[in-house]
């Protein structure tokens, strides 16, 4: 059993959220489609093509069918909690603020189950100390299996985790990318017992909203999958879609209407949506300018590529090595300029995507934000199971 | 990856990127430097990324470079061990709100780090051994003595 103690540590300070805010609003809005989005893509391709073949062999259960049943096979809402030492939020799961929904959507690979929530004010043993008081907390449980009855990895295990799911609340009328569980929930924790992952999901209590549909969705990947589901703009429904082949579970959860609080429910869209779309005035109290030196810095790098840095940057023979990866894919080298930039590496090829003959940037520095202080670090693919170091700076000439 | 996917995740991450760059940096002005860097770079190097599963823990290997980078900047300066005596404002007070997160703050860094990444962050042993280009054994070694000290210092409460 494993669980997440981060929940538990200090909060992000209000600068470096900030800070954090500001970096994120910088980036160029318009992204290039990455090597990442075209992989993705292909693999969304190959979906599709799986589904198809499934449903010619008459299968339905890619399409997500739907069962009532499930509370025989596995905890109840009230015993998951207990596995995660939480007697408080165990005995919320037998009270009457708490809904017993053993809700189960199939697909191909996985099968989806949504047992129970429960919400009130100080109703777990885990209650972050920075919540204040009287905050109500809404909890979810939820089961993940494989289709073929195949155990999933132990939480203690390197293959746990190999395969992540997103698990999120959803509101009718609020677009499902912006008020998901990044912004509604505060985390979650998780176990494997008797081969089928339980997770806790924990979020600010939703029921305020009982006046419009209420979800609980799960789907791949770490979030929010918008070729999933379809959020109809007009109604603000969200639906799974059907020509999408992954996991798409989508609960709806019968809250009570009376439990809806206009007031209350305006004041959580109003906070997420400052959160997420900080005015101008805070934009620019925070964000520093860019120096002329630093924006002509910016032009330059963005025209260096592995391919043609040598018509820009003078390689430094110092730091050239020839490197062999170990036997668990890495890379060990050290190198320093004159200058003290350098490093001791021990980089992990699986996370760098190059193709023999290929040559990529690891990054690059500046000494003083200019031209003149670069250092760029590259890796070359020899093709032939080695790989060259190199680090470039700004000629002299 | 949209400019929007990769601000969802970098959220979602935001809590376990703080930890990560507080037990290296251990002051918020430096962390907030780290991070906005780590975040630009993840961002311009958003294709070199063979496998999203590795999101995390490449972002936290970009981010502890950027640490260790601060760090190297102040070595003309401040002796390293002297810079990261005082700084107890970090997390703007509340870091005293958790006495364990205290109590690993005052480790070396050397154990702090592996420390918050695998018992706080929930990495596993192998993934806090590739953020830190150690080897898994060498971070087992690590978390082993740390977790001799802490015990050392809270006994059976731990």
């Amino acid at each position: 059993m494993k669980k997440n103690m981060s929940d538990k540590f200090p909060e992000v300070s209000a600068k470096v959220h900030r800070a954090v805010l500001d970096t994120l609003d910088a980036l160029p809005s318009l992204n290039p489609i990455t090597e990442n989005e075209k992989e993705n893509k292909a693999m969304f391709k190959n979906r599709k093509n799986r589904y198809a073949a499934a449903v010619i062999g008459a299968a339905v259960l890619a399409a997500g069918s739907i069962t009532g049943y499930a509370a025989l096979k596995y905890l109840t809402p009230s015993q998951a909690a207990l596995e995660l030492d939480d007697n408080k939020l165990a005995k919320a799961f037998e009270g009457e603020n708490a809904i017993l929904i053993n809700e189960t959507q199939k697909y191909d690979d996985y099968t989806i189950s949504l047992l129970g929530v429960a919400s009130g004010a100080d109703i777990s043993d885990y209650i972050s100390p920075d919540a204040a008081l009287g905050d109500k907390t809404m909890y979810a449980v939820l089961t993940m299996e494989k289709t073929d009855g195949a155990p999933m990895p132990d939480t203690s295990s390197d293959e746990y985790g190999s395969y992540t799911f997103f698990a999120s609340p959803y509101i009718q009328g609020l677009a499902p990318k912006d008020f998901n569980i990044y912004t509604l929930g505060t985390g979650y924790s998780e176990f494997v017992k008797d081969g089928v992952q339980y997770r806790l999901l924990e979020f600010d209590d939703i029921s305020i909203f009982a006046d419009r549909t209420i979800y609980i969705g799960v789907s791949e990947g770490m979030s929010y999958d918008i070729s999933a589901y379809i959020f109809d703009d007009t109604t603000g429904e969200i639906s799974k879609n059907p020509d999408y082949s992954g996991i798409n579970a989508l609960f709806t959860l019968p809250i009570d209407k009376s439990c809806a609080d206009e007031k209350a429910a305006q004041e959580c869209i109003d906070k997420i949506n400052a959160e997420m779309h900080p005015s101008e005035s805070d934009k620019h109290s925070s964000q520093p300018e860019m120096t002329d030196e630093e924006n002509e810095l910016d032009a330059f790098m963005s025209q260096i590529t592995g391919e043609n840095i040598g018509e820009y940057l003078e390689r430094v023979e110092s730091t050239v090595q020839t490197l062999t990866p170990d036997k668990d894919n890495y890379l060990e080298y050290s190198w320093e300029l004159e200058s003290g930039a350098g490093g001791n590496e021990r980089l992990l090829l699986d996370w760098i995507d190059i193709a023999p003959g290929e040559t990529k940037l690891l990054g690059w520095s500046s000494s003083g934000g200019t031209i003149e202080g670069l250092c760029v670090p590259t890796l070359t693919d020899n093709g032939d199971g080695t790989y060259t170091f190199a680090a470039y700076i700004y000629g002299q000439d | 990856m949209t400019k929007e996917q990769f601000t969802t995740k970098i959220l979602a991450l935001e809590k376990s990127m703080y930890h990560t760059a507080i037990a290296v940096l251990k002051n918020d002005d430096d962390c907030a430097d780290a991070m906005q860097n780590a975040i630009m770079l993840a961002y311009k190097n958003l294709p070199s990324l063979k496998k999203p599963e590795f999101f995390n823990t490449w972002l936290t290997r970009i981010l502890l470079n950027e640490c260790y980078k601060i760090i190297r900047s102040r070595r003309n300066t401040v002796e390293y061990e002297d810079y990261l005596e005082p700084a107890q404002d970090a997390g703007s007070g509340s870091l005293e709100s958790s006495e364990l997160f205290g109590e690993i703050m005052q480790l070396g860094e050397s154990y702090r780090v592996p420390i918050v990444l695998h018992y706080i962050e929930g990495y596993s042993v192998k993934e806090t051994a590739a953020m830190l280009g150690a080897t898994p054994a060498a971070v087992k070694q690590r978390l082993l003595r740390a977790r001799k000290i802490l015990k050392e210092r809270f006994g059976e409460r731990l």
